[in-house]
Parts: C-alpha cells; sequence; structure tokens
C-alpha cells in the first residue's frame, strides 16, 4: 500500500545496522550476565565475550583498556549515583495533537474543524489523571502507557516544541534536533558533546546506541561512544577451508596492516583489521533472557532494546547518555489513525515496562527518558489513504522519570485558525534547546553553555523536579 | 557557446581503462580493459557514453531452481533481474547509471507495493540513464511507482500532499544544504533556496494525477484528472501563474540551484573528492546548454583529471550491489541461484529497497566491521563453485593464477607480497616430501587457492575502484 517514502527506511533497519563506521568489540560473557557485583578487573579480562558493541570515537583502543575503563567506574564510590539521560527519537514527525488532544472547547471545536479524516473521538480519548491531572487534554485511546505514566506523576509532556523559524525538512529538523543547534551538517552532536565535555577517555559504554546505528545526537569528537548490536557470531571461515584456518585469518588481519595511501584505504584497513580482531576475540556464543518477565515489556525489537538499556545501566558500566529509535516511523502521510495507535500503543507499553523495570531494580531515581520527534504535523489533514498529514511545526515531547515535574511543562499555543502560524502549523512557544539546557543544567549538573551554542538564550525548561 | 571538456591525458595505461570501467560498470576485466584501450581513451569514453538500444546481454539468461526469473511475483527474482542486467549487459555505464539514479531518485518497494511498478520505473531509470533529465523528472512525476512513493497519488486539489513537493526540491533537483554554495563555489546560492510557500504551491499545482486502484495489475493505473487539479493561481520562486505539474517541473529544473547541486551529486558517484572550480562550471554549463542532458554533464566527469588520480591508490568505495555485481563478472559467473537476494540484504542494499527517501549512505558507510565481515561472508559464496584443483605450483604462481582467476583485479604491491607470503607459509606448514621434492595435497592446492581469492576479493584492496 502507499506510505511515504521517508517513513519507511525501517523496513531495511537490519541491513542498515551492517553498515555504519565503528569497531566492533566484543562484551564479556560477566558483563552480559550481570555478574558485576564485586567483579574484578582480571574477571573482565578472563571471562569469554558473547555479545559485541561496535565503538566509536575511539581510533585504537584496546579491549583490555575498554574494560578496564569500566570496571574502574563501576567500582568508584559515588559512580554509581550518577544521573543518566535516554533520548528516545520518533522518526518521521509524531502527529502531536492526535496523541494528546486538546479538547477545551475553543480548541477542541477547532480540532473537529481542521480534522475531517482523522479526528478522534474525545470520549474515546484517556483522561490525564493523578496529581497533575488537567481537563484540558487526552490522550490518544492507545496511548494507555503513556496515561500510566501521566497519571503516577511520572511524565513531563512539551505539547508544542520546536525551534523558529520552523523548517519541515525530516532531514534539517533530525539534524537540528541531534546537533542542538541549527546546523544542517553537525561534526557533533549535543549528548556527544557532553560526553566529550564530561565522560571518561576510554569507556564507550558512557553512551550507548542501543540501535541499528549511531544516532546523530551522540556522535562525539574525543571521547568514544558505542553501538551495540544483538549477540552474533563473527568468526572469519570459508567453505572448504579447514587445513590452515587460522593462517587465511591472520593473513587478513596482515593485508590491514600498512600505511594507506588516502582516507578510503585506511578506512578499509580499519574496517578489516577491527573485523579480524573481533574474530579472534569472540569465543563461545551464549544467550541472554531480554527482556525479563514480568516487566511489562512486549516483543518487539524495541521492548529488547530497552530491556537490554534497562540491563548496561544496572551493571553498572558507566552509561551516562543512551540514545534510541523506536522501531517504526511517525511520518503518516496517509492512513493515520491506526497505523498511530499501533505505534502509540507499543510505544507506551514499552516505555512504562522500562521506568518499571528501572523502578524494579532501584535505579529509577538515576534516569530520565526523553522521547521527541523531529516536528509535529500540519493541523489540518488531509484524505491519502484514509486520512494523514503532513509536516508541520510544534511537535509533542515527553520526559519520563521518577524526578520530573509532572504535569503539562509548557504553554499549548492553540489550534483556531487565528492562533496558527502563516502556513496552518502550530506556532512554536518553546524551542527544542530549551528542554537540553535543562537537562544538561539541572539534572547532569553540568554547564549547558560548554554543549549547547548559546545557551544562554535558551533558559531551561522547569522539567527536573 | 560549445560544450567545454577537460583534456585527457596525453599518454594512457592499462590502470586508466581499469579505473574508467570500474567506475563506470561492474568491474573491468583484463580482456575488457585490452578491448577498450584500442579505442583510445576517448573512444572509450565516448563508447561508454553511447549505449547501444536495446543493451546486447552476453551469456546465459538466468536460471533459478530450474526455471527462469519471475521477478513480479517470486521474492528476491526483482534482486536477480537486475544483477543479471548489470552482469550481462554491455551498456555498462547505462546499468551504472540507473544505480546511481534509483539511489538518487530512492523509491522504494517498501512503500510501493508494486513490483511491476518497480521494473517500470527501473526501466524509466535506465532509459534516460545518459539522457535528458527534464524529461526524466517530467516522467517520474506521474511514474505509478513514484506517484505510490511519494504520495502524489493521494494528493488532490482538496487535501495537497506536499511529500512530492518537498522531496522534488529538497532530494531530487535543488538540494537544500547550506554548503553546498562554498561546495560549488557560489554556483549554489543559499539565498535562492525554495521555501515552505514555494513547496505548498507546488503541491497544489501538481494535484490531478490519480491512481486507478481497482486495476492495480494494469501496467500504468495512473491518469489525469483534471477536476483534481488546483486551479488557481499559485507563486513558485516568485513567479505566479494557474501553474500546472508541468509547469513545476520547467519551475524546478530551470532553478538557478538545479545544475550545480545535479553536477556536483552526479560527480560524487563517480569520484569521492569534490569537484574543482573549472569541473563544476563545465558540467553546470554543458548541462543547461544542452537543455539539461545527462551526456555533456558525464563526458566532463569522465575525462577529468581527477577520474585518473592515484590509478595505484583507488578511493571509491564499492557498495554491496557493485561489489556482487562486479565479483560475478570477475569469476565469469552468471545468475544460477537466488543466494544474493539474501546476501545483499545481509550486506546492506538491496535494490528496490533504499532504506529511505534520501537513498543509501555512499562511500565509507561501507567500511566497518559489520560490513566487512558481510563482504566476506558474501565472497566465501561467490567463489564456492569457481575454483579448481591447480595442481602443484609455487607460491608466486599461485598468486598469479588468483589474480588471474578474477581476472585482473587491482592488487596493491604491499598486498601481492603478502599474499605471497601466505601461499609460501602455507606450502611450508603443509607440504609433504615425495621422491626428494616436497608438495601439497590436492586439498591443500585447491585450500590455499580459494583463501588467495577471497583474500583478494574481501582484503582491504577489494573495497575499493
Amino acid at each position: 500500500m502507499t506510505a511515504c517514502g521517508c517513513n519507511d527506511w525501517h523496513t531495511t533497519q537490519r541491513a542498515a545496522m551492517l553498515r555504519r563506521q565503528g569497531q566492533r568489540v566484543p562484551i564479556p560473557r560477566a558483563v552480559l550476565e550481570g555478574a558485576t557485583a564485586g567483579i574484578s578487573r582480571r574477571d573482565f579480562l578472563r571471562n569469554g565475550a558473547i555479545a559485541t558493541i561496535t565503538v566509536y570515537g575511539a581510533s585504537m583502543l584496546s579491549w583490555g583498556r575498554i574494560w578496564e575503563a569500566a570496571a574502574a567506574q563501576a567500582a568508584t564510590p559515588g559512580g554509581v549515583t550518577d544521573p543518566i539521560i535516554v533520548s528516545i527519537f520518533l522518526d518521521g514527525g509524531n502527529d502531536g495533537l492526535n496523541t494528546l488532544l486538546p479538547v477545551d472547547a475553543q480548541n477542541l471545536a477547532a480540532y473537529q474543524q481542521a480534522r475531517n479524516y482523522i479526528a478522534l473521538d474525545p470520549n474515546d480519548c484517556l483522561t490525564l489523571a493523578g496529581p497533575a491531572a488537567t481537563p484540558d487534554f487526552r490522550w490518544n485511546p492507545a496511548a494507555t502507557g503513556f496515561k500510566q505514566l501521566y497519571d503516577a506523576g511520572k511524565m513531563a509532556v512539551i505539547p508544542a516544541v520546536d525551534y523558529l523559524p520552523p523548517d519541515l525538512s525530516h532531514f534539517h529538523s533530525r539534524a537540528f534536533w541531534q546537533a542542538g543547534e541549527l546546523d544542517p551538517n553537525p561534526a557533533t552532536g549535543w549528548l556527544g558533546r557532553w560526553v566529550d565535555q564530561n565522560g571518561d577517555p576510554d569507556n564507550p559504554l558512557q553512551a550507548l546506541s542501543v540501535d541499528w546505528t549511531l544516532q546523530g545526537s551522540m556522535k562525539s569528537a574525543a571521547n568514544p561512544v558505542a553501538v551495540l548490536t544483538s549477540p552474533q557470531s563473527a568468526q572469519y571461515d570459508l567453505n572448504g577451508v579447514w587445513t590452515d584456518e587460522p593462517l587465511m585469518v591472520q593473513t587478513l588481519g596482515d593485508l590491514a596492516q600498512r600505511s594507506a595511501k588516502n582516507a578510503p584505504m585506511a578506512a578499509a584497513d580499519k574496517a578489516v583489521g577491527g573485523a579480524v580482531d573481533v574474530a579472534n576475540q569472540l569465543a563461545g556464543l551464549g544467550s541472554t533472557t531480554i527482556p525479563p518477565n514480568g516487566l511489562g515489556y512486549g516483543t518487539t525489537g524495541f521492548d529488547e532494546r530497552m530491556s537490554t538499556l534497562a540491563w548496561l545501566i544496572r551493571s553498572n558500566l558507566g552509561a551516562r547518555v543512551a540514545c534510541l529509535s523506536f522501531d517504526d516511523g511517525f511520518d503518516f502521510h496517509d492512513n493515520q489513525v491506526n497505523r498511530q495507535a499501533d505505534c502509540l500503543s507499543s510505544l507506551g507499553q514499552t516505555l512504562a515496562a522500562f521506568q518499571a523495570d528501572l523502578e524494579a531494580h532501584g535505579i529509577a531515581d538515576r534516569v530520565l527518558t526523553m522521547v521527541w520527534s523531529e516536528f509535529g504535523r500540519r493541523v489540518d489533514d488531509n484524505d491519502s489513504g484514509g486520512g494523514g498529514t503532513d509536516h508541520g511545526a510544534g511537535g509533542l515531547a515527553m520526559v519520563i522519570g521518577t524526578h520530573v515535574k509532572p504535569g503539562i511543562a509548557s504553554p499549548f499555543p492553540g489550534i483556531r485558525t487565528v492562533d496558527l502560524d502563516g502556513n496552518g502549523n502550530l506556532k512554536v512557544p518553546v524551542d527544542y534547546r530549551q528542554i537540553y539546557t535543562e537537562l544538561l543544567g539541572n539534572w547532569m549538573g553540568t554547564d549547558p553553555a560548554a554543549v549547547i551554542p548559546n545557551a544562554a538564550s535558551f533558559s531551561p525548561l522547569a522539567l527536573v523536579a | 557557446m560549445a560544450n567545454q571538456y577537460p583534456t585527457l591525458p596525453r599518454n594512457s595505461t592499462a590502470a586508466h581503462y581499469r579505473r574508467l570501467l570500474w567506475r563506470c560498470g561492474f568491474s573491468g576485466s583484463d580482456k575488457q580493459i585490452s578491448h577498450y584501450r584500442t579505442l583510445g581513451l576517448n573512444g572509450a569514453i565516448e563508447k561508454l557514453l553511447d549505449p547501444a538500444a536495446p543493451a546486447r546481454l552476453s551469456g546465459p539468461a538466468p536460471r533459478v531452481n530450474g526455471g527462469p526469473l519471475d521477478p513480479a511475483n517470486v521474492w528476491g527474482h526483482d534482486t536477480l533481474w537486475w544483477l543479471d542486467r548489470m552482469v550481462r549487459s554491455h551498456n555498462q555505464l547505462e546499468e551504472r547509471m540507473t544505480l546511481n539514479l534509483h539511489d538518487h531518485f530512492a523509491t522504494s518497494n517498501a512503500g510501493v507495493g508494486n513490483i511491476r511498478h518497480m521494473l517500470r520505473q527501473n526501466g524509466l531509470l535506465r532509459s534516460h540513464a545518459v539522457g535528458s533529465f527534464l524529461d526524466l523528472v517530467t516522467r517520474l512525476t506521474h511514474d505509478p511507482a513514484m506517484l505510490l512513493w511519494l504520495n502524489g497519488a493521494d494528493s488532490n486539489k482538496w487535501a495537497p500532499n506536499e511529500n512530492y513537493a518537498r522531496e522534488l526540491m529538497e532530494l531530487f533537483c535543488l538540494g537544500n544544504d547550506p554548503g553546498l554554495e562554498a561546495a560549488t563555489f557560489g554556483l549554489w546560492k543559499q539565498s535562492k533556496m525554495y521555501t515552505q510557500a514555494d513547496i505548498h504551491a507546488a503541491a497544489l499545482a501538481l494535484t490531478g494525477w490519480r491512481y486507478d486502484w481497482n486495476n492495480t495489475q494494469k501496467a500504468n493505473p495512473t491518469f489525469y484528472d483534471s477536476s483534481w487539479h488546483a486551479t488557481g493561481s499559485k507563486t513558485i520562486f516568485g513567479h505566479t501563474g494557474t501553474w500546472d505539474w508541468q509547469d513545476v517541473v520547467r519551475l524546478v529544473i530551470r532553478h538557478p540551484n538545479h545544475a550545480p547541486f545535479l553536477a556536483w551529486k552526479l560527480w560524487s558517484y563517480f569520484i569521492p573528492t569534490p569537484p574543482p572550480k573549472s569541473a563544476m562550471q563545465m558540467m553546470v554549463g554543458n548541462y543547461l546548454s544542452s537543455g539539461y542532458k545527462l551526456k555533456p554533464l558525464l563526458r566532463v566527469i569522465l575525462r577529468h583529471p581527477a577520474m585518473y588520480q592515484a590509478l595505484d591508490a583507488p578511493d571509491l568505495v564499492k557498495g554491496p550491489i557493485v561489489f556482487v555485481a562486479s565479483t560475478l563478472r570477475m569469476t565469469g559467473q552468471f545468475i544460477t541461484e537466488d543466494a544474493w537476494a539474501w546476501l545483499l540484504d545481509a550486506m546492506g542494499q538491496v535494490p528496490f529497497y533504499p532504506p529511505n527517501v534520501s537513498g543509501w549512505d555512499q562511500g565509507a558507510a561501507w567500511l566497518n566491521t559489520n560490513s566487512a565481515h558481510a563482504y566476506w561472508q558474501t565472497t566465501d559464496y561467490l567463489i564456492r563453485d569457481t575454483v579448481g584443483d591447480p595442481g602443484q605450483e609455487s607460491a608466486t604462481d599461485a598468486v598469479s593464477r588468483a589474480v588471474a582467476a578474477l581476472a585482473h583485479p587491482w592488487v596493491s604491491n604491499g598486498a601481492r607480497a603478502k599474499l605471497e607470503g601466505y601461499a609460501q607459509a602455507f606450502f611450508d606448514a603443509h607440504s609433504f616430501p615425495s621422491n626428494g621434492q616436497h608438495l601439497l595435497g590436492s586439498h591443500e592446492r585447491v585450500e590455499r587457492q580459494r583463501v588467495l581469492r577471497a583474500l583478494i576479493l574481501a582484503g582491504p584492496d577489494g573495497f575499493l575502484s
């Protein structure tokens, strides 16, 4: 069926994971089994590896040094109370209006007038109850996980966030959000710069993309960050070769050892050499029970990655920032209602389970989870394939955790025609960098100005309690 | 003004032709190189730029699982169908440009859901591979796959959908990266960038095309319905009129940022270092004076000294499709099994399924430890049935035989020495004395050949052309 081009890139995400620049290194078995309490450095180095991470930014770290750094960090007193930011990207531009309906009389009337094809019935929608109860909004009926978190006082909602002037290109907006500045070709991401400023020069596990690729937000200039891929074989073999496989693998590694004549050649050497190193390091593969039972996780890849992340955080390996993309895209130019409901239902379930997971392991007080999308959608809908929306401004973001100031955290600009900008989009009362300065300053306890250009002009939005 | 072209190097060696054939097609065997050398470099370029119609295909037609391919109905046969053309077509540049244009217009069957439409679009790209870009964009604008992919088929005067209008400007024709201004020496201008108002007006003007959902198996179920077209006056790039879809194409192609954007992009498919100013000027000048034809633009690229720089240090990375098609040609194989379809999936590049509307990442994106292993795995399949018993041979002869069996690809001197080192070390470890001399057993003789060929193909040199 028809779908927007920019929405379908997840269909080949398995493929995409195979073609990113980075170095794959093994994770010792002890690490993945969570046996890090009291683990010695020697244990780290001795145990066989059962999964791999791909390390970016650290050109030539040895495995031993990486795991020593992780072990050292785990053993540091106070190292296990450091705050953590988890950033979750909803790719494609989620429609905030159909996620969180404005149901005050004026806006509801305007909503029903603007949305001829995809308007939700407010009677089916979910109330916002609990300590920050409000009659002004209701959740999409599928967003039961959001309601659970909100009603428990663990969610702050930013209902219309963007930058000025809004650029409705996926690629620009995504790049801007990831960079923390309005630069479409950023060299680093905002969390990557935080890692460069505040992180460890040796421990890639401080910054985790539990994802197919390295999210732009985490691109660092100096300190290492990592991509975690699922456990898989990385051994080198060849059909019909058994007399001397070690000599084959050794020669392949040798071929990569030379002074390269240009950058692509150096990259090819590094890729082949790194792959051979990994093959040599990997011992027997095992499997882990992720996601664990009883916490409410679903069965999607996103559930698996989020529970992997919860597990890595509680393993005290020095994780401080993490990035993930949701499995599916939100670019619903057509056939929106059902597709968005599926996404919101699944996303909400996973977020609630992730929070429950953190709480069950006593680490919830260390983690804030930010959920964002590159923009919102047009207020007026269209009738493409049963109803969809074009790119718009003023998207919806959420911050989740036990330390959030619960409730609607910023003004809603309104959707009556007179309230909109000249292009039929929401006005932008909050810049996305006001979320960043709040999280960097009041949550991480670091100087936002060292990470966000011109930080002083983005006054922190009160989100952290 | 007459078209301007760079002067070709006075003396050309086999290495010049190898470079040209590898970048304008799918490998250049020693046989092809000697054939093209008889034409001279100018003649070789002109032959590549002048494809016969229809293309001559040499070698046996594909047969998989005992029958011919059924690309419209059987999984993976679409991939195999195109791969076969890459392997057998005498119009190598036409086929390579079709792949480049597929990357550029990045339509995915993940959104189209109709492989017949994808194959139709593929034919459209092929027929314009070195032809009129204006005509290509005109036809693509109402091409059934494109109308489904970017929601043109859902767009109408009551609810215009901006998806195609936006990508027509952003990704296909004009670009929106401010860095282009410096990269094109000011030929592309940020001050001339399109606006959201231009996108919306163009979306309105493009309305009228429809898709007959009751006849999806027709070769072309699209039709123009003027009652769906927004007839009013629109302003696009400052030009006001009652524009329709053809006017949009005309206005976009005549936009001053179009020619420099396209020239800069097409150059990157052949030469990974940025074009110098004189080349940019020639490409843009020739393209405009020819009425938006690709051939005079491509001729600048193929004749440019940058194309023949550092012939012993190739720097263009082979993507997975190029790697597989080339290796089949190098080893004299044809499409006889369907493994290539899933191997390309594992390598991260499935034709007809680009990851998003901006196509595949190029260049160094293919060089990482994950892909290094995937290329090796594919190489294992690619040479599986091609290695016979070489008999007793010296280490030097073994390497020469392996290079020859692959039709003499580029192998760096350093790599050659290491391969000979492998062959000798293998012999020293596994030969046995017999009648006063040392011999290798029959399995060992084959194993050594097999390993040498895999090391040439999937060692670091194998990633570059």
